[in-house]
C-alpha cells in the first residue's frame, strides 16, 4: 500500500516537471503569433517578436532605413499639398523673406530679418513684434512648438571667419534643438552666388569660395547635431557652379519668380519624423562608400 | 443773392479741391504708380494673404488689395500697397499698420541697406474713406504722383 502511494506520488511528480520548466509552444503552434495582448503566453514567457521589433540591439534589422546625418535627405514623393507646412517654421534672412513672399508655400510661420546673422539671433538689433512684445529671433522661435523647422542663414556672415560662423551656427542650432524637441530640424546649404555680378554689386568677401566653405560647416554641423541636411544649394547651382546670372539682379538675391524652385525642392525632400528621431537615438553610424544618401553630403 | 451763390460755389469748389482724399483708392492705382517708373528694380506682386501677415492686418478686414514689393530686398525697400478695407474703422487700423510698417522697415534696413532709408522716410501714406495707400519710392516725385491719382 505504502509502495503504491509512493509510486503514484512519483508519477504525479514526473507529470508536473515538464510543464513547469519547459517553454510552452502551444500558442505558437496555434499560429496566432502571440495569444495574449501583451505578447506573453499564459506562463509568462515572452513570445518571440517579429524582426525589427525587439529591443534595441537585439535585432539585425533596423526599424527604419538608416539616415546618415551629414548626408542630404533623399528625394521623396512631393508632399500632397502645402498643408504639410502648416506646422513648419522657416528661419532666415532676406532670402527667406523672398521664399515667403514669392515661393508659393502658403502655410507655415516665418521669422526672417534682412541682414540678420547667426551671431545676432539673440540680439535686440533684430526683433519681431509679436503680440506687442519685441522678441529676438531666439525668443520668437521658442514661443510655439513646430513639427518642422527649416533654417537657412549664412549669406550675411560671409564677411566673418569660417570659425566664427561655425561657432555662431552651432550655438543657434543647439538653441533650436532645445526649444523645438519635437521638430525635425532641416538645415539648408547656401545657394551659390554669381561671382560676376557679385563683383559688381556685392562686397569683396561675398564670393562663392566663402559660400563653399560655409556649406562645409553646414554639412559638418548637420552630422554633429544629428539634424536633417537639405541640398537647397543644388536647386540653384548651374553647370558652372554659379547662380545663373539670368535669375538674379545682384548675384545673390533671386528674381521674384525664382523662389519657386526652392519651394519645390522643400516639397520633394522630406524625412519621416519617426525615422528621423529613430536615427537620432541611434547616433551616427560610420559612413561608408555608398551608405550616405543623395550626394553624400558634399556641398 | 448772386454773392451768396458765388460764395456757395466757391465753398463747393474748395471742398472738392481738398477732397482728393474723399475719392477712394483702387487696386488699379498701384499699376498707375508703377507705370510712372517711381520704384527701383523688379517690383513683384505680393498676395493679399501675405500682406495681411506682414502688415499685421486682419485679413478678413481686407476687401481688395494690390501690393508690389522690390524683389531685391538687399538694396531696396520700395513698395506700393493699396488696401480696400471693409469700413473706415478698418481703414484707420490699416493706416496705423502702414505707419508701423514703415517705422519697422527704417529700423531694419538702417544698417543693411542704408540707401533705402531716405525713401522710407519720405513714404507716402494716405487714407481715403475705407481705402489706404502706402508707397515707398522716388521721394521727390512720389507725393505729387499720388496726389495726381484722383485729380
Amino acid at each position: 500500500m505504502r509502495m503504491r502511494k509512493l509510486l503514484i506520488l512519483l508519477l504525479c511528480l514526473l507529470a508536473l516537471l515538464p510543464a513547469g520548466c519547459g517553454r510552452n509552444t502551444g500558442n505558437q503552434d496555434s499560429g496566432n503569433g502571440g495569444s495574449a495582448n501583451d505578447g506573453t503566453d499564459p506562463s509568462g514567457n515572452r513570445e518571440p517578436d517579429n524582426a525589427g521589433q525587439t529591443d534595441a540591439g537585439q535585432t539585425d534589422t533596423p526599424a527604419y532605413p538608416l539616415y546618415y546625418f551629414g548626408s542630404f535627405v533623399e528625394q521623396s514623393d512631393p508632399v500632397g499639398d502645402d498643408s504639410f507646412f502648416a506646422d513648419a517654421l522657416f528661419l532666415g534672412d532676406s532670402r527667406t523673406e523672398g521664399l515667403q513672399l514669392w515661393g508659393g508655400i502658403a502655410q507655415g510661420d516665418y521669422l526672417w530679418k534682412r541682414g540678420i546673422t547667426v551671431l545676432e539671433v539673440d540680439s535686440e538689433k533684430y526683433t519681431f513684434d509679436i503680440d506687442g512684445e519685441q522678441l529676438t529671433m531666439v525668443e520668437a522661435m521658442a514661443r510655439k512648438q513646430y513639427a518642422k523647422v527649416y533654417l537657412m542663414m549664412g549669406i550675411n556672415e560671409l564677411g566673418c571667419s569660417v570659425e566664427d560662423y561655425e561657432e555662431g551656427l552651432s550655438v543657434f542650432l543647439d538653441q533650436i534643438i532645445a526649444a523645438q524637441p519635437q521638430a525635425v530640424i532641416y538645415i539648408q546649404t547656401l545657394p551659390p552666388l554669381n561671382d560676376g555680378l557679385a563683383e559688381k554689386y556685392l562686397n569683396d568677401y561675398e564670393r562663392n569660395a566663402q559660400v563653399d566653405a560655409f556649406n562645409e560647416v553646414i554639412v559638418r554641423l548637420a552630422r554633429e547635431k544629428r539634424i536633417a541636411l537639405l541640398n537647397t544649394a543644388g536647386a540653384y547651382r548651374g553647370e558652372d557652379g554659379q547662380l545663373p546670372a539670368d535669375i538674379t539682379s545682384d548675384g545673390c538675391h533671386f528674381n521674384s519668380s525664382q523662389y519657386t524652385p526652392w519651394a519645390d525642392y522643400l516639397r520633394r525632400h522630406t524625412i519621416d519624423p519617426a525615422r528621423y528621431f529613430y536615427c537620432r537615438e541611434l547616433g551616427n553610424p560610420p559612413v561608408t562608400a555608398g551608405s550616405a544618401g543623395e550626394g553624400g553630403g558634399q556641398p | 443773392m448772386r454773392r451768396m451763390t458765388l460764395c456757395l460755389l466757391c465753398a463747393l469748389a474748395l471742398l472738392t479741391g481738398c477732397g482728393g482724399g474723399e475719392t477712394p483708392y483702387g487696386a488699379e492705382d498701384a499699376q498707375v504708380l508703377l507705370d510712372e517708373g517711381l520704384f527701383e528694380g523688379d517690383m513683384a506682386p505680393v498676395e493679399q494673404r501675405l500682406v495681411a501677415v506682414i502688415y499685421g492686418i486682419d485679413e478678413d478686414a481686407i476687401r481688395e488689395c494690390a501690393c508690389y514689393m522690390a524683389a531685391n530686398t538687399a538694396s531696396s525697400a520700395d513698395e506700393v500697397t493699396i488696401l480696400v478695407l471693409t469700413d473706415e474703422k478698418a481703414a484707420q487700423a490699416a493706416e496705423e499698420a502702414c505707419r508701423k510698417r514703415v517705422e519697422n522697415q527704417i529700423r531694419d534696413v538702417a544698417s543693411y541697406a542704408p540707401g533705402a532709408v531716405p525713401r522710407l522716410e519720405a513714404a507716402v501714406i494716405r487714407r481715403s474713406g475705407s481705402t489706404v495707400l502706402l508707397a515707398v519710392g522716388d521721394p521727390e516725385a512720389l507725393p505729387e504722383a499720388v496726389d495726381a491719382l484722383h485729380k
